[in-house]
């Protein structure tokens, strides 16, 4: 290869969010035709570079050269037409409009204000060409199933012919044989020059589609390596970093101990098949499996948020039939939702209420509120939690991810329940927030309430659990106890084909 | 004031000093000051402007106009906060009144009987609207724009739309009669306001309806019963809207399905200019309540000005806007800090 000016060159990007220095002198330069990967834990950097680099925020300094021109946007729609397009995580697509209505949108240009119908088509046609995909025009986006629809949003990408395409975590959502599709896909459209920057989770997929690969760690990068350079351990290594800050739990044997919630031959269509399991008092159980393998299903199912299940539940022995919410409170199982903001916390409120929501009409008075009662549960709950808050009236959702989710755990606690559905509580809260709620959990568990702990970071399992349970094409397979539970083992049998 | 009041939850005892200080930061914090501020300066205005605006008559037939929309308005915040709406208040208070004039005119049920009557059936189509939005999904701004029309064509269909004169002498006390000097309706907007302000701040329930308008899948994982939350606030409205269709026909000593037009307007508005948010989870009986005596006043005092009944609208519909720019553009600030 002649010796040209790299596609995409960055110089000492540094980014802080407040207190949190999210990015600090990150060099980073891509070839055209490169497919680099980003590898990191949440929140080691990859997502505040993506976001500088496609103009979503600025820099607090650093440079950003593009074919060799210094850029600076003032928004992602400037990035884009300037040649970086972005693919994020979450769709972005239009359900009630059309394949080419989507790919073509924010360009759609008119003749005497009337669609411009055939160039419309053209452009949707050419980026879909140029994936070597073919999916009907006239198609309602929301009539796709996820992997087609993934494609559009790959289309809508390239439908200005960027330089650089970055690919956000562009697999989660996607089956074995859809990834394989996708992988394909980016191979061929790295080999028409377009440079692609993928940021992904998955360690397999990464050789597969790779050329080389940048792992970041708290706001660092750690390492630039070709694909081949470095073992899956090292790798792994490098991502993780040190990991002495947590130490991991003292596995406990409560297999003696009286059964507090137990699940029998659960089953949701098209999820889950066959799932059984029995967690004991004082037991912490992970739930491990790879993301669609059911694990938001299966606690929903357990909690009664679901219409569509089979199989039973039993609480202390007993069998809860017409499961929902409100009668699984009754019998003290709480659970938290993986999306906190969404379905956790009640922003606007204050913390101190916020934890009080389930204890109000349960352990505190039916009808009228007792406002000294009130007041020193939430203080009791708030100081137990460590939930730093100005005061028990700060608006919740002005706090930190890690003190959201500490109140949302709160609530439970306050109300006094025993058993604790946690979805991925540790999601998207920094490294020491975490530590914090593994602590917290153990904790929890010491005295005597059990929990069920969901997470997609494998590595939490160790620290947390006593036993895991790998979850595997919707039915519950091995279980793993204390020590068995690595991250490499779980990782393994998450993948392992049955058949 | 008595919001502030209650916002205190301290839990150390707080000195003399610390006390004041602590309520000078909230009077400054409190987010009705800024609407505060406007009511004041339009009293000044308008007392400048019309020596008739600040005697006792005048402010007391304010209050007594304000009670024709602002007891639904205090209701109307309650359904706002809970993140829904009700659009048919004003063919419900039509509906009401002429229920209760068909009942007692032309079926010579007793009064008081006729008015349980006719708040039990409010309160039923309140629990209708309700739970077609808890139940089926049908959001509540299509429900009762159904029910507009339908109340509407109800009231009409009762009466063939003429007023029944109701010719009862203690009846009529109700509507235009005054308690100690205070216009009767003037004591039901306050004693609704009352009610209203204790079920929003100290009851469960009260607590509830914001939590469900604020994050209505996290209030259901925490166990509180959204749907009826849902039902309740909706029963609450319209029987606020029975209420003042009853006044009215007291006030009118008919029986009439032409009245309350409207209503609808200015309860929003009310709630809208005393900083609720239609996304729900915000808002507040005090904040409605200025809303209240802010949109009463400006009618009262256009209409002594002598302001052109059309430019009377032009003033109440940007009213609105200003309002809710005005929340709009605080909003945006905290949230930026």
């Amino acid at each position: 290869m002649d010796v040209v000016v790299p596609v995409l060159e960055c110089r000492n990007l540094t980014k802080r969010y407040g207190t949190v220095q999210a990015l600090t002198d990150v060099d980073f330069t891509l070839r055209r035709g490169e497919v680099r990967a980003l590898l990191g834990k949440n929140g080691a950097g990859k997502s505040t570079l993506v976001n500088l680099v496609s103009g979503a925020v600025q820099p607090d300094s650093g440079t950003i050269r593009l074919n060799g021109k210094d850029v600076r946007w003032d928004g992602p729609g400037a990035a884009r037409s300037g040649g970086i397009s972005v693919v994020h995580q979450e769709f972005s697509l239009v359900p009630g409009l059309t394949v080419a209505e989507n790919i073509t949108m924010g360009r759609w240009s008119s003749r005497l204000g009337f669609i411009d119908q055939e160039r419309l088509q053209d452009d949707a046609r050419r980026a879909l060409d140029q994936l070597g995909e073919d999916i009907p025009l006239w198609q309602l986006v929301g009539s796709l199933p996820i992997a087609q629809q993934q494609l559009v949003e790959i289309a809508k990408a390239l439908v200005d012919n960027p330089d650089v395409l970055i690919l956000d975590e562009p697999t989660s959502a996607l089956n074995a044989s859809e990834v394989e599709v996708l992988l394909a896909l980016v191979r061929r459209l790295a080999a028409t020059g377009v440079s692609v920057i993928y940021v992904s989770h998955r360690m397999n997929e990464i050789p597969l589609v790779a050329d080389a690969m940048t792992v970041f760690r708290d706001g660092r990068e750690v390492a630039t390596l070709g694909i081949g350079e470095a073992s899956p351990e090292r790798v792994a290594a490098m991502i993780a970093g040190e990991v002495t800050d947590v130490a991991a739990a003292v596995y406990h044997d409560r297999s003696d101990a009286p059964v507090a919630l137990s699940v029998r031959g659960l089953a949701v269509d098209g999820v889950l098949e066959d799932v059984s399991f029995d967690l004991h008092e004082g037991e912490v159980l992970g739930i491990a499996g790879f993301l669609g393998s059911g694990r938001t299903e299966l606690l929903e199912a357990i909690f009664g948020l679901r219409h569509d299940v089979r199989g039973s539940v039993w609480v202390n022995g007993k069998e809860v039939r017409g499961r929902r919410p409100r009668k699984m409170l009754a019998r003290r199982v709480a659970m938290t939702s993986e999306d906190r903001k969404g379905a956790g916390i009640v922003p606007a409120m204050g913390t101190g209420e916020n934890v009080l929501l389930t204890a109000r009409s349960r352990v505190l008075p039916k009808i009228w509120l007792r406002r000294r009662a009130e007041s020193r549960l939430q203080a009791d709950t708030i100081d137990k939690l460590a939930i730093r808050t100005s005061s028990p009236a700060q608006e919740v959702g002005t706090l930190s991810g890690g003190n959201q989710q500490k109140a949302v755990i709160g609530r439970a606690l306050a109300a006094e329940m025993r058993v604790l559905l946690l979805d991925e509580p540790t999601r998207g809260i920094d490294v020491h927030a975490k530590a914090q709620v593994y602590a917290l959990i153990r904790e929890l568990a010491a005295a005597g309430h059990s929990a069920i702990f969901v997470s997609s970071e494998l590595e939490e399992m160790p620290l947390v659990c006593d036993r895991v349970v790998v979850l595997r094409a919707g039915r519950s397979r091995e279980v793993l106890t204390g020590a068995e539970s690595n991250a490499e083992r779980i990782l393994a049998l998450t993948m392992k084909e049955d058949d | 004031m008595i919001e502030m009041a209650i916002a205190e939850t301290a839990v150390e005892q707080p000195t003399a000093t610390s006390r004041v200080s602590g309520a000078l930061h909230r009077v400054r914090s409190w987010e009705g000051i800024g609407l505060l501020s406007v009511l004041v300066l339009l009293y000044v205005v308008l007392s400048v402007r019309s020596p008739v605006f600040l005697t006792t008559d005048n402010q007391l037939s304010i209050l007594q106009n304000a009670a024709f929309f602002g007891i639904v308005a205090f209701a109307m915040t309650l359904v706002i906060v809970a993140g829904e709406i009700d659009i048919s208040v004003g063919s419900m208070a039509a509906l009401s009144s002429s229920m209760l004039g068909v009942f007692v005119v032309k079926h010579g049920v007793p009064m008081p009987l006729a008015v349980l009557l006719v708040l039990l059936a409010a309160a039923a189509i309140g629990a209708f609207a309700g739970a077609m939005r808890a139940y089926f999904g049908v959001p509540t701004f299509i429900a009762t724009l159904a029910l507009y029309l339908a109340l509407k064509g109800l009231a009409q269909l009762l009466t063939n739309n003429f007023p029944l004169p109701i010719d009862q002498e203690e009846f009529f006390y109700w509507g235009d009669g005054r308690f100690l000097g205070v216009p009767v309706p003037a004591l039901y907007l306050i004693g609704t306001f009352v009610v209203l302000i204790v079920i929003a701040k100290y009851t469960v329930f009260g607590r509830s309806i914001y939590a469900v308008g604020g994050n209505a899948k996290s209030a259901n994982l925490s166990g509180i019963n959204v749907r009826r939350i849902k039902i309740l606030v909706m029963m609450i409205v319209a029987v606020a809207a029975a209420i003042t269709g009853l006044l009215q026909t007291a006030l009118l000593a008919s029986g009439n399905s032409t009245i309350a037009v409207g209503l609808e307007f200015d309860a929003i508005a009310a709630t809208i200019i005393g900083g609720a948010a239609l996304s729900g989870g915000k808002g507040s009986i005090v904040g409605t309540v200025m809303g209240v005596l802010f949109i009463a006043a400006l009618l009262n005092g256009m209409v002594l000005l002598n302001v052109n009944p059309y430019a009377q609208q032009v003033v109440r519909g940007a009213v609105v806007l200003v309002a809710v720019l005005v929340n709009v553009w605080r909003t945006r600030k905290t949230s930026l800090e």
